[in-house]
């Protein structure tokens, strides 16, 4: 069955987007090109400016986490690619307070060209940037080739981190070290059970049996690494978690935060559901969970499926991340949190 | 004929687009084979946006035409494939500055510029499954013509040629970059679309001669 979707021209699906989004949120955000939206107050003086980006089918990620506390400004691609050197650019200026600019963004091939191209472009205006790539994917390639990996929901991680450490007013090589730190402590690993379809070709990014399910998924809808049969969320949990624990590895006694994402069609209930699984395991393992998030993070349109990332905190992330942030999709309010807990 | 004229090279830079724009569907279903399936549409808005560029200039200059005709593609295109081609025609562009006509020394000087920038900002090698697999090829065929003094129309034949057999080499590689290159051995037996762009490049402007 062909997917049905809620859009006008194809062609048009991002910029339109955009526009609804700005249209939703204009006391946090507000629209700076085509491509592009900046916290409403943006440049902040006195601050370094965070500056994210990507596809833009991937929402909320990237445009969803841009006010206080996260991105200062986001730069959009077309669904599934990396927005041009010329809209980073715009991002850049509209976020730069004087104090430099921190690019996060996923690792892959077009972002990582497109966004260094501005970053030459901003270099040539005077705009001090750094970089921190997201390559949190373990199943995109071995350990000994982290750089190669794939960016998926540990972005969440990284840029709250890094938002977080620039409030408070560090200056670039520290917001960017911080962001590393994250980075490095993130690990990820997804799960598809059906295809997400481009708009714009209306055509579904991979084939898959109606009893079958794909680990190692790629957030553009890429071909998964392995094929099985349709297992029970536990199993699923399991395999995952496995994979996942590995890698870095997490040991008994380590702390973490966790996201059990939801990668579009996935329901809530599902995701719970795993979550659930996820917490006996860690808890078996006598790993110790301090933050979860279940929900949609970093999506691909409407592909069923989900990924679970897990960061390992030390005393500094484990903060950052719990500090203040207000965006029209992500909130943390600790003092709130305080009066109920 | 020996040189390519100011008209002459963009009614083939529009005519390129026309050709590429058309192959829309062609090229998002190779895309799909490995990848997401959005090349197509990038190439086809990418090259709208590089015909409207240029279709209305006259200022004889054929590198700044070049140029044009590339940072559209930049801005438009994005993912890999905006860098790597903006890069390819505002290279050539760059070489050819404030020239009217271009012979073939010039071509083969134009693209090896091309090449040159494009491995430095991409990476890829000959043999990645690449618009690089095409390209080199097409590169080297230009540049031993030059060298032999070949006539335009007999070097241009050649590096398309060599542009065509590259493509249709990429079949029998393994991805090495981009989204495709997680798919390992699952690339094999599909072409790249990258290298097909690079195979329509050099094609129709030989037949532009």
């Amino acid at each position: 069955m062909k997917m049905k979707k809620l859009i006008n021209d194809p062609l048009n699906v991002t910029v339109e987007s955009i526009e609804g989004y700005v249209k939703a949120y204009p006391q946090i955000i507000r629209l700076v090109a085509p491509h592009v939206v900046a916290r409403k107050d943006a440049p902040v003086r006195g601050k370094v400016g965070v500056v994210v980006g990507g596809g833009s089918g991937h929402e909320p990620v990237f445009s969803g986490w841009v006010g206080y506390g996260m991105a200062d400004a986001a730069a959009l691609g077309e669904v599934f690619a990396a927005p041009s050197p010329a809209f980073i650019l715009e991002a850049t200026r509209a976020a730069d307070g004087g104090e430099g600019i921190l690019y996060i963004y996923g690792n892959y091939a077009g972002d990582v060209m497109n966004f260094d191209m501005a970053a030459e472009m901003a270099k040539e205006e005077g705009i001090a940037t750094e970089t921190v790539r997201v390559w949190d994917d373990v199943a995109s390639a071995p350990r000994e080739r982290l750089s190669e990996r794939r960016g998926l929901a540990g972005d969440l991680f990284v840029i709250k981190v890094a938002g977080a450490k620039a409030e408070t007013g560090a200056p670039l090589h520290e917001v960017k070290k911080s962001a590393e730190k994250a980075r490095d402590n993130c690990r990820t690993y997804a799960v598809a059970l059906s295809p997400a379809t481009i708009p714009a070709t209306g055509q579904p990014t991979f084939t898959i049996g109606e009893d079958e399910m794909y680990f190692g998924i790629g957030a553009h809808g890429e071909k998964g690494v392995k094929k099985t049969k349709l297992l029970s969320a536990d199993e699923t949990a399991e395999i995952m978690v496995d994979a996942i624990v590995k890698d870095l590895p997490f040991k008994e006694g380590d702390e973490v935060n966790v996201i059990v994402n939801g990668y579009g069609a996935t329901t809530l209930m599902e995701l719970y559901i795993v979550n659930r699984k996820v917490h006996q395991i860690l808890n078996g393992l006598g790993i110790n969970i301090h933050c979860t998030e279940v929900g949609n993070f970093l999506t691909t349109q409407e592909m069923a499926g989900c990924s679970i990332t897990l960061m390992r905190l030390d005393k500094e992330i484990k903060e950052l991340y719990d500090a203040p942030a207000y965006t029209p999709t992500f909130t943390k309010c600790p003092d709130l949190l305080k009066k109920i807990e | 004929m020996d040189k390519l004229d100011y008209n002459l090279m963009k009614s083939y830079l529009l005519n390129l687009s026309d050709k590429i724009m058309a192959e829309k569907d062609y090229l998002g279903k190779l895309d799909a084979e490995c990848g997401d399936g959005d090349f197509g549409i990038g190439m086809y808005k990418g090259f709208q946006n590089a015909k409207k560029a240029i279709e209305h200039r006259q200022d004889g200059d054929i590198g700044a035409l070049l140029n044009a005709f590339g940072s559209a593609i930049l801005s438009s295109v994005g993912g890999a494939s905006g860098p790597m081609l903006g890069t390819l025609f505002i290279e050539a562009g760059r070489t050819v500055k404030g020239k009217g006509e271009v012979d073939l020394s010039d071509l083969s000087r134009m693209f090896q510029a091309s090449l040159e920038k494009m491995q430095l900002r991409g990476g890829a090698r000959v043999g990645d499954k690449t618009l690089i697999d095409a390209l080199y090829p097409a590169v080297e065929a230009l540049k031993e013509a030059a060298e032999a003094r070949d006539g335009l129309r007999h070097a241009l034949k050649a590096a398309a040629e060599a542009a065509r057999k590259g493509a249709e080499s990429t079949r029998d590689l393994i991805a090495k970059h981009g989204k495709a290159r997680y798919l390992g051995e699952q690339t094999l037996g599909h072409l790249d679309p990258g290298a097909e762009v690079i195979e329509l490049i050099f094609e129709t402007l030989s037949d532009s001669v």
